[in-house]
């Protein structure tokens, strides 16, 4: 309970932010994802991996705006520190789960709008959904460990290259795997229902790698001698 | 200490079994930086009382305000409130203890109503009533963000913060700082009521005493990271006089007996212990100091020993 | 009851709460057999510290004009206890004493003096 607490302060903080989520979602699905020069699929998968990309720069912002003179508020709040780091992590997956509602309610947009929804498309996905939950918990491992040190500046880094490299890294993979020939296209069409099992269990890895980031960030605070 | 202060406290109001109960301890508590070592802080403070930690800044006294309420974590030493470590139970630890600093510690985008939900939400004695009523006795609108509350505003709406729960300990690090004369007044009113009942003690920091020295029980006296002081109040302004003449009229007993001499062109001016005053002849004019006065000379002998 | 503490004064505060009470006990101002604020009440309200006025407090109890009870507080003693004739005794003699010296001074005869006390009684 007290965890949830600590997320509660993170989204106070930050809910500037938060607005910019459908705001954002509006911008890709309708001025990005322009439908008629673009493969079918283009819209459906990227509307939802620019979700992912958008909790992967979002979900740092609390360690930016905890300033120093806020310790005597938040470390003298009644709780533990596996409260406070749990507390964090259930920010950046809240912040995940809600870009992702967005994300889904665009792809259904598009889906009844016409557009095609393959279970290719459903696997890169839950790829795309895995990997983002991954990059999360590395950033957060690196500000914990880090952040006090290297400060703002780390927080700077972190927040741009992750991000990036998933934003180019979704454009390509969408360029790649749609716009090959369709020889290609028919092969992974064959093994298209194994790929979604694959992309399901990912996703279960990325939790459980998540789970163990947090683990190894409440141990590390735990023992820090500040 | 004084053991009749004590004695007498104890029967005069009926503390449990004619025993003055403890509700800070701190043993040998000490922090080492890089740049900056705290050493051996060791004191109590009883039930019902108020102690003003003083001393220059970057004497130490933040950092042991912070190893008190766990903002940082000491490198040796223990600290109990109320009989408990912070390591044994963190969440009672912390919900006896009341913080205000120096510098206003809500983020800056957060709302009165922000505040009040998170206070709802984490401590199990926060009372809405109570925190409305000091919101309204001090006028402060629930739907301005913190951001453009003034300073005074500011402090206060940290006390109501703290004032709203039910706290055995309030931890006060230059929280006066930079407020004028009035809420200065006010704030010393609080503290007095707070303490009133007895069961609840006052620690506060601060580099300018005048004002808060009048409500102190006991004075603590640190100098680069160590203790120079530590008594009751009354006890140490019984224990020196301020002393001031002519230099020519020193004779060389007198002088070493002098602390901390400040020369100005027409004469000096030091302090001198109480029971040495028969050493004073009629060219010497004295008078009872205060504790500003005795801290100045204190720390001005300290420096000249380390110059030589 | 009226208490004044200044800070330019020559005596520690405790000893200028522990004056005026006196003062005001021994002017009857304060009655015999009530009851003194508590040391607390009275800290907040003087603003000073709580020690303070414990010492005033229990000097005043040493001197035998108040006795403090646990749960009843301070409450001012009769004026018949010995401790507080010893009190008078040395505030008459304070007094009468100032009076020698001034005639000593200006050469008086004793007998002169003792005239000026009669006198003195017997239109008081």
């Amino acid at each position: 309970m007290r965890a949830l607490g600590f997320t509660k302060i993170d989204f106070i903080k930050t809910r500037q932010q938060l607005l910019f989520i459908p705001v954002y979602l509006i911008f890709v699905s309708f001025i990005m994802g322009n439908p008629k020069s673009q493969a079918d699929t283009f819209n459906t998968v990227t509307v939802f991996l620019y979700m992912v990309f958008i909790t992967i720069v979002f979900s740092t912002t609390p360690f930016g705006t905890c300033q120093r003179q806020e310790n005597g508020f938040l470390l003298l709040l009644p709780a533990t520190t596996w409260d406070r780091v749990l507390g964090r992590f259930l920010y950046g997956l809240s912040l995940m789960a809600i870009a992702v509602a967005c994300g889904i309610v665009g792809a259904v947009y598009y889906r009844m709008a016409g557009y095609g929804f393959s279970g290719i498309d459903m696997s890169v996905c839950l790829i795309g959904f895995a990997v983002g939950i991954v990059i999360m918990a590395v950033e957060y491992v690196f500000m914990y460990l880090f952040g006090e040190k290297w400060g703002q500046n780390l927080l700077a880094i972190i927040r741009i290259i992750p991000g990036m490299s998933f934003f180019f890294a979704t454009m390509n993979v969408s360029k790649e795997i749609f716009v090959e020939p369709d020889g290609m296209q028919q092969i992974i069409e064959n093994i298209s229902g194994k790929l979604v099992v694959a992309g399901w269990i990912s996703v279960a890895v990325a939790v459980a790698i998540f789970v163990g980031a947090m683990i190894l960030c409440a141990k590390v605070t735990q023992k820090r001698d500040n | 200490m004084a053991e009749w202060v004590r004695r007498f406290a104890a029967c005069a109001m009926g503390e449990r079994n004619g025993q003055v109960m403890e509700l800070l301890e701190v043993r040998n508590l000490s922090k080492y930086y890089k740049e900056f070592r705290l050493e051996n802080i060791s004191f109590t403070l009883p039930q019902g009382y108020i102690m003003g930690y003083v001393g220059q800044n970057g004497a130490g006294k933040s950092t042991t305000l912070n190893l008190i309420t766990d903002i940082c974590k000491c490198s040796e030493g223990e600290v109990y409130v109320d009989g408990i470590a912070c390591d044994k139970d963190a969440v009672d630890y912390k919900e006896r203890i009341g913080y205000i600093g120096d510098e206003f510690y809500y983020p800056p985008n957060f709302t009165v109503k922000n505040i009040r939900g998170v206070l709802k939400s984490f401590y199990k004695t926060f009372s809405e009533e109570k925190f409305s009523e000091l919101l309204q006795k001090w006028k402060l609108s629930e739907k301005m963000k913190v951001k453009d509350f003034s300073r005074g505003m500011k402090v206060k709406l940290m006390f109501a913060s703290v004032l709203a729960r039910d706290t055995r300990l309030l931890v006060l690090d230059e929280a006066t700082n930079g407020l004028d004369p009035v809420v200065r007044a006010e704030v010393l009113d609080l503290l007095q009521e707070y303490i009133a009942d007895g069961s609840r003690s006052v620690i506060f920091s601060t580099h300018i005493l005048s004002d808060l020295e009048q409500i102190a029980d006991y004075i603590y006296f640190i100098h680069d990271g160590r203790t120079v002081l530590y008594d009751t109040k009354d006890e140490l302004l019984d224990s020196y006089l301020l002393v001031k003449g002519e230099r020519r009229a020193l004779s060389s007993q007198l002088q070493g007996e002098l602390i901390g001499i400040i020369d100005n062109a027409y004469g000096f001016e030091a302090i001198l212990p109480s029971d040495r005053a028969e050493l004073l002849t009629k060219e010497f004019h004295f008078e009872k100091p205060n504790i500003d006065e005795i801290v100045i000379h204190y720390i001005k002998d300290l420096e000249t020993k380390k110059g030589v | 009851m009226r208490i004044i503490v200044s800070n330019q004064s020559e005596l520690p505060i405790y000893a200028q709460i522990k004056e005026q009470l006196k003062e005001q006990i021994l002017s009857g101002q304060i009655p015999e057999g009530s009851t003194l604020p508590s040391i607390r009440q009275l800290a907040k309200e003087v603003g000073v510290s709580v020690i303070t006025t414990t010492r005033a407090y229990s000097d005043l109890e040493a001197e035998g004009f108040i006795a403090t009870m646990q749960g009843k507080g301070s409450v001012v003693l009769s004026k018949n206890n010995s401790m507080l004739q010893e009190q008078y005794l040395m505030r008459i003699e304070e007094g009468l004493t100032t009076a020698i010296r001034t005639a000593r001074t200006m050469g008086m005869p004793d007998e002169e003096l003792c005239s000026v006390f009669r006198n003195l009684l017997e239109t008081y």
